[in-house]
């Protein structure tokens, strides 16, 4: 699949230089493409090749990643509606029929049925036909009918070149994930395109890409890069739609395929209302230069389609596209809500103290802000936020020095959807766990306005450098070209070694800002969480226990545990085992500070508080081994 | 010029210039000297960082300059399993689980510190450093107690089968009986790990009525090496030494697992030191005060040889209550 995605990144590139050619990037890289005639076809391949390229880089680390608690959820989960698809799409018409009834509904959708379908739906078709049945499954499901003919000769043209996918079965689970992580890099490419331009979208990309702990969360079967890429498509979407009926549609659409990801799409209206709100006030007052009659103001203002269709696409996409609610549905949208409006509070660390429960200090998401993405990436955001300051206060400001930008008030926008994913989280009651992935959908605004600003960063040095030979000079294009790329380099360069050098420990990861991952040690922050860090001792355990053993393994849950022996990581004779931790050959603890606890009893349990392994990020310990002193197995 | 659609599209209205010359040139000048700063920072943060062999150097060194009554540390805490993983390769009994589990350094002269980070334990503070060596990104640094107590006895070491363990209720004791049982782990949330050797007494639970040496988690999550005492409803936890030796003063130390603790509501609990049958110090631990210090003036006995007695009971229910002492005689 590595070799396919770096293919089709090569072929996407390739129609975009052909496209260049012929003149579709004519409007240069500055201009706002929605002041021009907006994205070109070449466009959507440049914005589909970095996708894919990011989907490959995603891949092909992943092998090192261990599984979070999550992850062992909702591969069973996966599996357990896998067999329901398997119905469904059976060549069978009998069995096909009997994807409908109510009991077998129930009997596959029950699992997990906190969270909706669309990912876990993905992970499952993912792991039937890219994993146990490639390629033919794919060709014999294409081949029932003529019309898709093609689609199984594609298939098996494929198969040619790639006879396997994945080096492992997990990795069929989390490819609908990390797909996400890379769409997220298209809409951020095509957004940021329309509103700065391209050489603005490029930088933005990268700038996403080279985001840590999105970079880690992009690797997961989860549901974090799915619902930020949820967020960015359906904000996307509704912008569009402002100004264009098909797009109003398409954010309908969108925003029930939203709704499907995570339960954080229902606050999409809201940024919208906010939004529209906003703009009206703005559009409908009085201004210098401006319509002089509140008739006149009104015919400009952009009619909300997208509001019409998202009520009538969203809630009926997110009902039908869910099986569990085609049955007592009601009932079951009511415990959906509940269960979200309800939720558990976990424990999370910040600055050496646990909390169990609220309330939550407020500074503690804009600090972890602050300590997770990197400082460049922010001031860019910030410069580039300060150079549109009157367009973003626009309606706040008297109307002589309010800046117009466009119709749709779209920097406005893009601070808001910045600002209200981490405002939610912020407030002290809203449960505070999951490290910072619960605001990742604000990152992708953020890194828009870096775009912006590394592109007026990079503008102003070529003007100063041309000036200082001519006053009146302006760049030429190789001076711009080369400023631009030099700024985006070093704006870029901070959060790409980053990303590097804390991968597989992305949860640990921390800035430069605050001391790198020793200095979130240092100030009592969350070192790691869920589990995952086991992956990172599977070569020391084949090592050390040649001849299996049993594992303590602390909070990694049994079937992440277990993946990591499907997946050929671990031999089967190493086992895991929560229950008899004095009987085990090893234990191992995850540093999270609540868990110390749990360090202390096997330090009484095996009587030794020497490790014999500690797996460390930058100097951080992320999880400790302890061999048992009467371990038989133990080869030292 | 925007593409029609379904709203009327409203002209641009530029405002005046953005931003001041002089912010523009600060803005300018300040993204990329961050950006390389941020590099230049990850980079020395990253050369910083100690390797397996500066670990191992330092405890090497430790291991040679280590003399009777030395306490080997680590600091920061959160390094602690990298330097107990060095120190242990160089020699296991270095470092224990009653160093590390410890309540004080007050009766310690003098301590190996490995250090990273220009960190020292906190306990250390005001302490004269003596020496310092630097093997890579580890620092050893020899620290002294400028003025240590005179250890006597240390109860928790003492604790054994020849101690006297009872329920106390109206003055009519229920004797605990001694036994050497299995341990097993808790997990999270579960309290400490019981202990192998311990008395067990009523109502004969071995998760959580027995009275015994284990390692408790404070309130800070710190780990306290302490003679668990859990007290039950209307009764006294007892734990009398036989006769032994008796310095200035004792100093104890009481707390409560954090699980138990951190809610912050149930019933305070006492802990009080005898010495021949005479109550010498006495503390009220309620929710919050973590691992709590109490002491009393032992002068009166000091020299002599005499049977103290550890108590603990609650005042309210004693569900969750699982008391840990540690005491220590001293001059």
């Amino acid at each position: 699949m590595i070799k396919l995605l770096v293919i089709a990144a090569v072929v996407l590139l390739g129609f975009a230089l052909v496209g260049a050619a012929r003149g579709a990037f004519k409007d240069g890289f500055l201009v706002p493409l929605q002041r021009a005639s907006g994205p070109k076809v070449s466009d959507h391949f440049v914005a589909l090749a970095l996708a894919a390229l990011y989907t490959a880089i995603v891949l092909a680390t992943a092998w090192n990643l261990g599984f979070m608690r999550d992850e062992g959820m909702y591969f069973d989960a996966s599996k357990s509606y896998a067999g329901w698809f398997e119905k469904l799409l059976s060549a069978d018409k009998a069995v096909r029929a009997t994807a409908f009834e109510k009991a077998v509904v129930d009997a596959h959708w029950s699992p997990n049925s906190e969270h909706p379908s669309l990912m876990k739906s993905s992970f499952a078709l993912s792991w039937i036909y890219l994993w146990k049945t490639w390629p033919e499954g794919l060709i014999e499901l294409f081949h029932r009918s003529k019309l898709t003919y093609p689609l199984a000769w594609m298939v098996a043209g494929v198969a040619k070149l790639a006879p396997k996918l994945f080096t492992e079965e997990s990795a069929s689970f989390r490819f609908p994930g990390m797909v996400a992580g890379g769409l997220i890099l298209y809409f951020v490419y095509l957004f940021a395109s329309e509103v700065a331009g391209r050489a603005a979208a490029i930088a933005a990309v990268l700038l996403q890409a080279a985001l840590p702990r999105p970079f880690f969360d992009a690797h997961l079967a989860g549901f974090d890069a799915a619902a930020t890429l949820a967020w960015v498509a359906v904000a996307y979407a509704y912008w569009r739609g402002l100004r264009s009926m098909g797009w109003a549609i398409g954010a309908g659409v969108v925003w029930g395929l939203a709704l499907l990801m995570k339960h954080n799409s229902w606050f999409l209206p809201v940024v919208f209302v906010v939004h529209y709100s906003w703009l009206a006030y703005d559009v409908l007052r009085a201004r210098p230069g401006g319509p002089p009659t509140f008739d006149r103001r009104l015919r400009r203002l952009p009619v909300p389609w997208p509001f019409l269709f998202m009520g009538m696409f969203g809630p009926a996409i997110f009902v039908y596209g869910w099986p569990r609610l085609w049955f007592d549905t009601w009932a079951r949208i009511d415990w959906y809500f509940t269960f979200h409006a309800r939720h558990d509070y976990y424990n999370i660390e910040f600055l050496h103290q646990t909390y169990f429960r609220p309330p939550f200090p407020v500074i503690m998401v804009p600090f972890l802000v602050a300590a997770t993405v990197p400082l460049a990436t922010l001031l860019a955001g910030f410069v580039g936020m300060a150079a549109r300051w009157r367009a973003i206060l626009a309606p706040a400001l008297p109307g002589r020095v309010a800046h117009v930008e466009d119709d749709r008030r779209t920097s406005f926008f893009l601070v808001f959807n910045f600002l209200l994913p981490i405002a939610i989280i912020t407030h002290p009651k809203v449960p505070h766990f999951g490290g910072t992935k619960h605001w990742h959908p604000a990152y992708p605004f953020l890194c828009i306005f870096a775009g912006m600003g590394v592109v007026w960063v990079g503008t102003k040095l070529a003007e100063a450098i041309a000036r200082r030979r001519d006053a009146l000079a302006t760049p030429r294009a190789p001076l711009l070209a080369a400023a631009l790329v030099l700024i985006t380099g070093c704006v870029v360069a901070p959060g790409a070694l980053e990303t590097k050098r804390a991968h597989p420990h992305g949860l640990t990861h921390y800035t430069p800002l605050v001391g790198g991952p020793s200095g979130g040690a240092d100030l009592g922050l969350t070192r790691g969480f869920w589990g995952y860090e086991t992956g990172a001792i599977v070569g020391w355990l084949k090592r050390h226990f040649p001849n299996g053993g049993r594992v303590y393994a602390n909070d990694t849950f049994h079937s992440s545990w277990e993946q990591l022996r499907l997946d050929g990581r671990l031999p089967m004779n190493v086992e895991a085992e929560w229950w008899s931790v004095q009987s085990c050959d090893v234990a191992v603890i995850e540093h999270e500070q609540h868990m110390d606890e749990v360090e202390h009893q096997i330090w009484v349990t095996f009587g030794t508080v020497t490790p014999k392994y500690v797996v460390t990020l930058e100097g951080a310990p992320t999880l400790t081994v302890y061999v048992n002193p009467k371990s038989t197995k133990y080869v030292p | 010029m925007p593409r029609k659609g379904c709203g009327r599209n409203e002209p641009v209205i530029p405002g005046r210039s953005t931003m001041r010359p002089l912010v523009q040139a600060l803005l300018c000048a300040a993204l990329p000297l961050v950006a390389v700063g941020e590099l230049a920072l990850a980079q020395a943060q990253h050369a910083k960082v100690p390797t397996d062999a500066d670990w191992a150097a330092a405890a090497s060194a430790a291991k040679a300059a280590k003399k009777p009554g030395d306490l080997v540390i680590v600091a920061p805490a959160w390094a602690g399993p990298l330097g107990r993983k060095a120190v242990g390769e160089v020699d296991p009994t270095m470092i224990d689980l009653a160093s590390v589990a410890r309540s004080d350094l007050e009766a310690v002269p003098r301590v190996l510190e490995l250090s990273i980070r220009g960190r020292d334990d906190p306990q250390t503070k005001g302490w004269r450093l003596t020496d310092e060596k630097t093997f890579g990104r580890v620092k050893l640094r020899t620290l002294e107690n400028p003025h240590p107590d005179k250890l006597v006895r240390d109860l928790t070491d003492a604790f054994g089968p020849e101690a006297t363990v009872s329920r106390v209720r109206d003055g009519v004791p229920e004797a605990c009986r001694w036994e050497q049982g299995q341990t097993r782990m808790p997990g999270l949330f579960g309290g400490p790990s019981p202990p192998v050797n311990r008395f067990l007494c009523s109502p004969w639970d071995a998760g959580w009525s027995y009275v015994g040496v284990t390692t408790i988690t404070d309130l800070s999550y710190t780990p306290r090496r302490c003679l668990a005492m859990h007290p039950t409803d209307g009764n006294v936890t007892t734990v009398t030494f036989p006769p032994g030796p008796v310095g200035k003063k004792v100093v104890a130390h009481v707390g409560i697992h954090v699980f138990l603790e951190r809610e912050l509501g149930r019933p305070p609990v006492h802990a009080r030191v005898s010495i021949a049958g005479k109550e010498v110090a006495h503390a009220l631990h309620k929710d919050g005060d973590g691992w709590l210090r109490f002491e009393g003036s032992t002068a009166q006995w000091a020299g002599t040889t005499q049977p103290v007695t550890l108590e603990t009971w609650v005042d309210g229910s004693s569900q969750f209550r699982l008391a840990c002492v540690a005491a220590q005689l001293r001059d």
